[in-house]
C-alpha cells in the first residue's frame, strides 16, 4: 500500500521504542546481570563510574539496574489492565450495543458510574482488601480501562448492528451471540488493538503514579514511580536519580502512543488523509 | 465567453489515470450536467474544479474560471474563491453541516468569513438568501439545527449557504440523490430558476440522468475520465449522441407486464400497524400477495413503506395485526438498498452469499457447488466467490445480494429499494434480472420502490403509502393511469422518469 510517510514513521519508531523496552525488561531477568535490588550502604550515591554506568541511589543500588528492571513493573501493570478491561469491556459493550433495551442502558449506566472513579480513588479503595501491591495497580488501572472498552467497543458496533448485512443474517436465522462473534467483533477488531496500545500507555503512566504515592508496587520490586518518589528529595544533589526514570516513563508512553496513533491512521486513513 | 473552461485536465493517483484529458466548456445562466457512473470520474473533475483533489494526486491541464487559472492559484487564494466564486451543494446535507450550529448561522457564515460582516447585518444578508432558495418562511433558520429539519430544507438552506454571496459558479455534486421525487422536483426547478434568473452557471454532478435531463442545457456524459459525448439537450439523437440517446432508451419503460395471475395467496397482512416512539410509522395496512406476483409498495420517504418491509420480513413485530403466510420451507429473504451496506466488507461475496446455508450440514463440495449455481443464476461467474465488496462494482455487489436471498429457494423475497443506489444502465440489468428469477422459481416479491417508473416496470399490483397508510392500491397499469387520490396524482406527475414528455420527443426528433 502506497501511505504517506509521516505515520509510517511514527510506526517504526513507537514499535522500535516498545521493542527495545521488552528486550531491555528480558535482559535485565536474566541470571548474569546483578540483583539491582541488593542494598550496599558503602556504595551509596557513587556517581556514574565504568563499575555503575548510571551511578548508584542513597542505599547504594545501581540505577541503570533498577531502572531496567523497573521496566517488568510497568509493562506488568499495562498489560494486566489492559487484559482486565478488555476481557470484560468488550463483551459488555457488544452486548449492550446488540438490542436497545433496559439492559443495555443498565450496562453503560454501570459503566458511566465506574468511569467516574478515577484509577487513583479505585486504588485507595481497593487498598483495604486487596492490600498494597502490584495486584492493586493491576486491579485499579484495569477497572478504570473497562468503561473505556466498553464505550469504543459499544460506539463502534451500535453502528455496525443496524447495517443491511446483520439484517440479513438475522434473516438466516442466526441469533445475537453469533451475529456477534461472526459479523460484529471482526470488523471493530481494529478499533479494539488501538485502544489497547493507548490504553498501555495510559497504564504505564498510571502505574508511575500510583506506585509514586505508595499505592503501587512495593518493595523490594523496582518501580518508576517509587523510584521517583524515593529520589525526591535527592533532586538538588543527584538529579540523575529523578531524571533517568522520569525519562523512561516519558520514552514508554511515547512509544505506545506513537505506535497507537500510527495505527488508528491505518485502520481510518480519513483521519490521516484529506 | 466561457466562464469555466477546463482544458486537458487530468488526474493521476497512485500511478492510476483517473481523469484523462477533460474537457469541458460553462456559460453563464447555462446549466451543464455532467452524467457517469460512479467511479468514472464525476466528483474527482467537481473536486479538482474546487481545488480539494484528494492528497497525492497529481493534475496536469488548466481550468480557468473567469480569466483566472485555479490550478496555479496557492491555498489561501482559493479559499476565497471558493464560497465567494464558487458555490457548493454536496449530496449529504446531513454530513455537510456542523450539528452543532443553527442552520442560519451557517448559511451566514461565508458573509461574515469573505466580507466581514457583523453579525446583525450578515443574519438580514442570510435570511434574504434562505428566502431565496425558498426555504419556508414559517420555520426560524436562526433557532433551528440541522436535525430539525427535513432533508429538503436542509438541502434547500445548503443551497442558500451556496448563493449567499452570489457566486458566479454553482457546483452541485448529486444534489438530489438523496430526497424523494416531489422533493427532487422542487430543488431541479429551484435551481433552474437560480440559472435563468442570476445568470449562475451551474455545473450538476450526478449519476440520475433523469433528473439532469429536466433542467440541463447541455449533458456531458463521463465514461473512465473521460468525455466521451457533450451535447446540447435538444441535440440528443442516436444518430450524433449513441450512448445518451441509448442511456434515454433504456430507462424508456415497455409497458410488457403479464396479466396478473390469480395464483395462490403466499402472504396476506392483516391491518397491520407499528408505532415507534409515539408515532405512527404504519398504520392498518392490509394486502394480499399471490405466488409469483410482484406487489410494489410505493411512497415518499417517511410515508412508512420500509418499516412494512421490516414487518413482512418478520424483522421487526407489528404492534397490531397479523401477518398469514402459507407454509413457508425458509424464512422470507430480503434485499436492501445500498449494495455495500448489506455485505459485510470483510467477507469474501462466497462467505455472504453462502450465509443462508449455515444451518443445512453440507458437504464442502456441495456448498461450492450451490454458491457457484447462486452466482450464475444472478449473472456473475464463479470467479466473484472470492472477491470482496470493494473490489466489485455496485451492480456486481446487488447481484451478490441476490444471490445470497435466492440461494435457500425462499418463497418470498422483499426488495427494498433495490435499484434506486445503482447507476442507470445496471438498474435496467438488475430488474430484467429479478424478473427473470421470479418467472423461473415463481417467487413472489414485495418491490418497495420511490420510483413510479421503476414500480410500473415491475410490479403487478401497486400500493400506494402516505403518513403510514395505505391511499391507493390496485393494479399498476389502473393506478398510474387513472389515479383516484390526489397524492398518487402529484407523485405520478412529479415522476421524471414517467414523464416522457421532459426527453423523449427530443430523443426521438433526428
Amino acid at each position: 500500500m502506497n501511505r504517506p510517510s509521516a505515520y509510517h514513521r511514527g510506526l517504526w519508531i513507537g514499535l522500535a521504542i516498545i521493542a527495545s523496552f521488552i528486550c531491555i525488561a528480558l535482559l535485565s531477568m536474566m541470571p548474569w546481570m546483578s540483583d539491582p535490588t541488593t542494598i550496599r550502604v558503602a556504595e551509596r550515591m557513587r556517581a556514574p563510574s565504568f563499575e555503575h554506568w548510571l551511578g548508584t541511589d542513597q542505599i547504594g543500588r545501581d540505577l541503570l539496574g533498577l531502572t531496567m528492571r523497573g521496566t517488568i513493573a510497568s509493562l506488568l501493570v499495562a498489560i494486566g489492565a489492559v487484559t482486565i478491561g478488555v476481557g470484560i469491556g468488550v463483551p459488555m459493550g457488544i452486548v449492550a450495543s446488540a438490542r436497545e433495551n433496559w439492559f443495555s442502558q443498565v450496562i453503560m449506566r454501570a459503566n458511566d458510574f465506574i468511569f467516574a472513579f478515577p484509577a487513583l480513588v479505585t486504588a485507595i479503595l481497593l487498598h483495604d482488601t486487596v492490600g498494597s501491591g502490584i495486584q492493586n495497580a493491576i486491579l485499579a488501572i484495569g477497572i478504570f480501562n473497562i468503561p473505556v472498552f466498553a464505550r469504543v467497543t459499544f460506539n463502534r458496533s451500535q453502528s455496525i448492528w443496524t447495517l443491511d448485512f446483520i439484517k440479513a443474517s438475522r434473516l438466516t436465522g442466526r441469533k445475537d451471540l453469533s451475529i456477534a462473534m461472526l459479523h460484529v467483533l471482526p470488523l471493530i477488531l481494529g478499533t479494539i488493538i488501538v485502544q489497547a496500545t493507548i490504553q498501555l500507555g495510559l497504564g504505564i503512566l498510571a502505574e508511575a503514579g500510583l506506585s509514586y504515592i505508595g499505592l503501587g508496587v512495593t518493595p523490594p520490586m523496582p518501580s518508576w514511580g517509587r523510584m521517583l518518589n524515593e529520589a525526591q528529595t535527592l533532586i538538588g544533589i543527584a538529579p540523575r536519580l529523578v531524571l533517568v526514570p522520569g525519562f523512561a516513563i516519558v520514552l514508554a508512553v511515547l512509544g505506545f502512543t506513537l505506535l497507537g496513533d500510527a495505527l488508528s491512521e491505518w485502520i481510518d486513513p480519513r483521519k490521516g488523509r484529506g | 465567453m466561457a466562464l469555466l473552461d477546463i482544458t486537458d485536465l487530468s488526474l493521476t493517483l497512485d500511478s492510476r489515470r483517473l481523469i484523462d484529458g477533460l474537457n469541458l466548456i460553462l456559460e453563464p445562466g447555462k446549466i451543464v450536467g455532467l452524467v457517469g457512473a460512479s467511479g468514472s470520474g464525476k466528483s474527482l473533475t467537481a473536486r479538482s474544479i474546487i481545488g480539494l483533489p484528494p492528497r497525492g494526486a497529481e493534475i496536469t491541464g488548466t481550468i480557468m474560471l473567469d480569466g483566472l487559472s485555479l490550478l496555479s492559484l496557492g491555498d489561501k487564494k482559493l479559499g476565497q474563491i471558493r464560497g465567494r466564486d464558487i458555490g457548493i451543494v454536496f449530496q449529504d446535507s446531513a454530513a455537510a453541516f456542523d450539528p452543532l450550529m443553527t442552520i442560519g448561522d451557517h448559511v451566514a457564515e461565508p458573509l461574515r468569513w469573505h466580507l466581514g460582516l457583523d453579525r446583525k447585518t450578515a443574519r438580514i444578508e442570510a435570511q434574504r438568501a434562505l428566502n431565496r432558495a425558498e426555504f419556508p418562511n414559517d420555520i426560524d433558520a436562526f433557532s433551528r439545527y440541522p436535525h430539525e429539519i427535513s432533508g429538503g430544507q436542509r438541502q434547500r438552506a445548503m443551497i442558500a449557504a451556496a448563493i449567499t454571496l452570489s457566486p458566479k459558479l454553482l457546483l452541485a455534486d448529486e444534489p438530489t440523490t438523496a430526497l424523494d421525487v416531489t422533493t427532487e422536483a422542487a430543488i431541479l426547478n429551484l435551481l433552474r430558476k437560480l440559472a435563468r434568473e442570476d445568470g449562475m452557471a451551474i455545473l450538476l454532478v450526478s449519476h440520475d440522468l433523469p433528473a439532469i435531463a429536466t433542467i440541463a442545457d447541455h449533458i456531458a456524459l463521463i465514461e473512465t475520465g473521460k468525455i466521451i459525448e457533450s451535447v446540447g439537450i435538444q441535440d440528443i439523437t442516436p444518430h450524433r449522441s449513441p450512448r445518451l440517446a441509448g442511456l434515454f432508451a433504456s430507462i424508456e419503460l415497455q409497458d410488457s407486464r403479464a396479466e396478473i395471475k390469480s395464483g395462490e395467496v403466499a402472504l396476506r397482512g392483516h391491518s397491520l400497524s407499528f408505532s415507534y416512539r409515539d408515532k405512527r410509522a404504519v398504520e392498518n395496512v392490509s394486502f394480499v400477495l399471490h405466488r409469483g406476483e410482484c406487489l410494489g409498495i410505493v411512497g415518499q420517504s417517511g410515508s412508512g413503506k420500509s418499516t412494512l418491509a421490516r414487518i413482512i420480513a418478520g424483522l421487526s413485530k407489528p404492534c397490531a395485526g397479523r401477518i398469514e403466510a402459507i407454509k413457508l420451507p425458509c424464512p422470507v429473504q430480503m434485499v436492501f438498498q445500498d449494495p455495500s451496506g448489506s455485505l459485510n466488507p470483510r467477507w469474501t461475496l462466497g462467505q455472504s452469499i453462502a450465509e443462508p446455508l449455515h444451518r443445512e450440514q453440507l458437504a464442502p463440495a456441495t456448498r461450492t457447488q450451490r454458491i457457484v449455481q447462486a452466482l450464475q443464476e444472478v449473472g456473475l461467474d464463479a470467479s466473484f466467490a472470492g472477491r470482496y465488496p470493494h473490489e466489485v462494482s455496485g451492480g456486481q455487489a446487488q447481484r451478490a445480494a441476490i444471490a445470497r436471498a435466492i440461494i435457500i429457494k425462499p418463497d418470498i423475497v422483499v426488495l427494498d429499494e433495490p435499484v434506486s443506489a445503482l447507476d442507470i444502465s445496471v438498474r435496467s440489468q438488475i430488474l430484467d434480472l429479478l424478473d427473470g428469477l421470479r418467472r423461473y422459481h415463481g417467487l413472489a416479491m414485495v418491490f418497495i420502490t420511490h420510483d413510479l417508473g421503476v414500480a410500473r416496470r415491475v410490479a403487478d399490483h401497486l400500493l400506494v403509502m402516505k403518513d403510514g397508510k395505505v391511499i391507493e392500491q390496485g393494479p399498476t397499469a389502473k393506478v398510474l393511469a387513472e389515479p383516484k387520490h390526489a397524492y398518487t396524482r402529484s407523485l405520478v406527475a412529479a415522476s421524471p422518469s414517467l414523464n416522457h414528455k421532459v426527453f423523449t420527443p427530443r430523443a426521438s426528433e433526428g
